[in-house]
């Protein structure tokens, strides 16, 4: 559906609109979706990793006990309002968490995005796969121009809902941007490589992941956070998506076998003495290297 | 679990607007105010970015209405700001509180339309600054004594007088002056706004203050300066004019200590948890412990008296001597807390890194500005004993 629309084109963009309003009846209306390109964010609340943590009984616990906005998906909001501000894009922001998770997705309107979903009632311990089909599904149905999201969520570090969307969806996906550009109707992404850095062309509708290198993500103002009490914010049950009775029951396809502390380092050996000493120590210390990491 | 921030979960208890405020003001402070505290307090420098900065994340009049440019937000909001810019410095809140509760809230209160409309969206912009002269060289604690005096003239009035310990006097753009003037055969204190351009004002900087160097403090002389009618406040008569404002300071600062006492103790928890002597991190001594122990049993009561005064505030039902209880608890804990806090930071303790002392230094003004501690003390117990002791019966 979205790769016969014409951009630009009010005929065909209001023929599509039409179907959109069909599709959605019994789902939710959107405001004003026929004006605007839209970026859809997909973001996640992880816990606060910067506060302290300990472990009980195979969980975490983190001293600040209120979850934030995963950095890297703040990241990608941070792009997707400026080229918002640049080129006139909507931007909506969907989350898969709880209900309480609404604050959370609030901070994304106080920062500056129009509209949001919240998509509640996820099957429990769903892994990236799961999470994967729900956003496709409901990528399906909106029909963004492009999705951006962060590359990876500050908690688990997997990286794999990205990736695994853009498959679903059969969209070209870029990885770990580090800048976004919008020309010519395509979106120019600067991606950083291990030593080097390439600008790839990407045309709509395409899926991006981002560095949190990729900008500073603005803090929101006060009268940010008043007006976003005023934006739409949609909360929406998974099993009301299209083919949602399936979505709301799928299984993870991985389990957490147990979650421990990082091992400590061991730790250094102190060597005192004259310059003998320190050479001899140094040697068998060498020595004790395998043969194959000392190179040639 | 246990949260050792927070121990009473008050921040659960805050409505989300408020606690999303927070976390804004939070975020702003860590990442631009506390990297130049240590500089700004040693060097005497308040950063003139700082007020443009504050008024782009909306935190200068923050519950003032929204339709003269302020936040309006609650009460409870402004006072969480408040904890988090003196979570940094002090001296950063004396700008903020005095913007904020002491400039633009008595134009908002007491202005005509054209006052409000005049002045309140510039200083919510940081367009302008302002500041608020009641004290002045020998009438502190008793303002009722002041001598500043407007007489009448053709189209206003003509003020002669001197204020001083003024907040942000020597950069500001406009002043909330309170002098006497004769009404049938009495003198009344009545409050005008003047600006500083205007011939005859002076503001004169108060050099080598200890304490609160990140803010500028300093004088407003006033030789026959002429001020046009429409610059009085219509109505407020007498004490009850300040008096709102510093009520509404006073507020703050209770909020605002809690910021510094909290800064204290982490600093403080962190501090013995590393430091290590005999052998042993100094945190697994006895006396530090309880040290830490006595700390967060009195910022829970700092945190908790400082939330239910903000619920009071916004519902319309607070009295005044509940400010003065809230000021004076809370900033007297706050300096318990950072000479403590100082104290077990041994010889870093002294040294401008670890910012202890900056904040025990600092608290020494807060202790005395806003009505001193134990002026407070004196009205608490006029209400409790119906005995006013303010002046000595001999
Ligand atoms: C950094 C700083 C900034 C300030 N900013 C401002 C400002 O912006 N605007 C403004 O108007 N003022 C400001 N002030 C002034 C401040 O409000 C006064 O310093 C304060 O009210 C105390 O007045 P005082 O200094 O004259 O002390 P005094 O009134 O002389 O008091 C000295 C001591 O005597 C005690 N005392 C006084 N009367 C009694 C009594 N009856 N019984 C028992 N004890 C008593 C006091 O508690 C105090 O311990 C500021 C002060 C400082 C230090």
């Amino acid at each position: 559906m979205q790769h016969a629309r014409v951009l630009n084109s009010g005929k065909i963009q209001n023929e599509w609109t039409s179907i959109w309003h069909i599709q959605t009846e019994a789902f939710f209306l959107y405001s004003d979706m026929s004006q605007d390109r839209t970026i859809l964010v997909c973001a996640k609340e992880t816990p606060d990793t910067y506060s302290d943590l300990s472990f009980s009984g195979g969980s975490v616990q983190f001293s600040n006990p209120r979850p934030v906005l995963n950095a890297y998906d703040a990241s990608a909001l941070e792009e997707a309002l400026v080229l918002s501000e640049a080129h006139g894009f909507r931007v909506h922001v969907v989350m898969i968490g709880p209900e309480k998770a609404s604050e959370t997705l609030r901070k994304a309107l106080a920062m500056g995005a129009d509209e949001a979903t919240l998509l509640t009632d996820a099957p429990k311990d769903a892994d990236s796969a799961v999470i994967a089909k729900i956003l496709a599904a409901f990528v399906e149905q909106f029909g963004p121009d492009a999705v951006i999201m962060g590359r990876q969520s500050q908690d688990t570090d997997v990286g794999l809902a990205g990736g695994m969307l853009a498959d679903h969806l059969q969209w070209p996906w870029t990885t770990n941007a580090i800048g976004i550009r919008f020309e010519q109707e395509a979106f120019w992404v600067k991606r950083q490589g291990d030593s080097a850095q390439e600008w790839i062309d990407s045309p709509m509708p395409c899926l991006i992941t981002c560095s949190n290198n990729l900008n500073d993500p603005r803090i929101p103002t006060l009268k940010g956070i008043m007006a976003s009490k005023k934006k739409p914010m949609h909360i929406v049950a998974i099993d009301s998506l299209p083919g949602g009775d399936a979505l709301s029951t799928l299984a993870p396809s991985t389990t957490i076998e147990s979650l421990t502390p990082m091992p400590e380092r061991a730790a250094g050996e102190l060597v005192e003495g004259d310059l003998e000493t320190l050479v001899e120590a140094l040697m068998k210390g060498l020595g004790s290297i395998p043969e194959t990491g000392v190179g040639s | 679990m246990f949260n050792i921030h927070d121990p009473y979960l008050f921040e659960d208890e805050l409505a989300e607007d408020d606690r999303m405020i927070m976390e804004a003001a939070r975020e702003y402070c860590q990442a631009n105010l506390e990297p130049r505290a240590l500089r700004g307090n040693q060097d005497e420098i308040f950063d003139p970015e700082i007020p443009k900065e504050m008024a782009d994340m909306g935190l200068l009049g923050a519950s003032i209405a929204e339709e003269y440019g302020g936040g309006g937000a609650s009460q409870t909001a402004y006072g969480l700001i408040a904890r988090e810019v003196e979570r940094v410095d002090s001296g950063y809140r004396s700008f903020m509180s005095v913007q904020s509760s002491l400039v633009m809230v008595p134009i908002e209160k007491f202005g005509t339309e054209e006052q409000k409309k005049q002045y309140l969206p510039k200083l919510a912009s940081a367009e302008m600054i302002g500041c608020f002269g009641l004290t002045e060289p020998d009438h502190g604690s008793d303002p009722s004594s002041m001598v500043t005096r407007a007489v009448p003239t053709d189209g206003g009035w003509v003020l002669n007088g001197a204020k001083t310990w003024i907040t942000n006097s020597p950069i500001a753009d406009v002043a909330i002056v309170w002098a006497k003037v004769k009404e049938e055969e009495e003198d009344v204190i009545r409050g005008f706004i003047v600006e500083t351009s205007w011939k005859g004002v002076s503001t004169p900087h108060i050099k080598d203050k200890m304490s609160l160097r990140a803010s500028e403090t300093g004088e407003l002389v006033f030789q026959d300066v002429f001020v046009p009618e429409t610059h009085m406040f219509p109505d407020i008569r007498g004490l009850k004019g300040p008096f709102t404002c510093l009520n509404s300071a006073r507020y703050g600062i209770a909020w605002g200590t809690v910021g510094a006492a909290e800064f204290c103790y982490e600093r403080s928890r962190t501090y013995v948890g590393e430091r290590k002597q005999f052998g042993h991190p100094l945190a697994a001594n006895q006396l530090p412990q309880t040290k830490l122990a006595n700390m967060l049993t009195d910022i829970t009561t700092m945190q908790l008296l400082a939330w239910r005064l903000g619920q009071l505030r916004d519902a319309g039902k607070v009295d005044p001597a509940m400010i003065s209880l809230a000021k004076r608890h809370n900033v007297g804990k706050a300096l318990d807390i950072a000479r403590v806090a100082r104290d077990m930071h041994g010889g870093n303790g002294v040294t401008g890194d670890y910012r202890v002392i900056h904040h025990v230094i600092n608290l020494e003004s807060v202790n005395t500005y806003e009505g001193t501690y134990d002026i407070h003390g004196l009205i608490l117990g006029r209400e409790i004993t119906g005995i006013q002791a303010f002046v000595p019966k001999g």
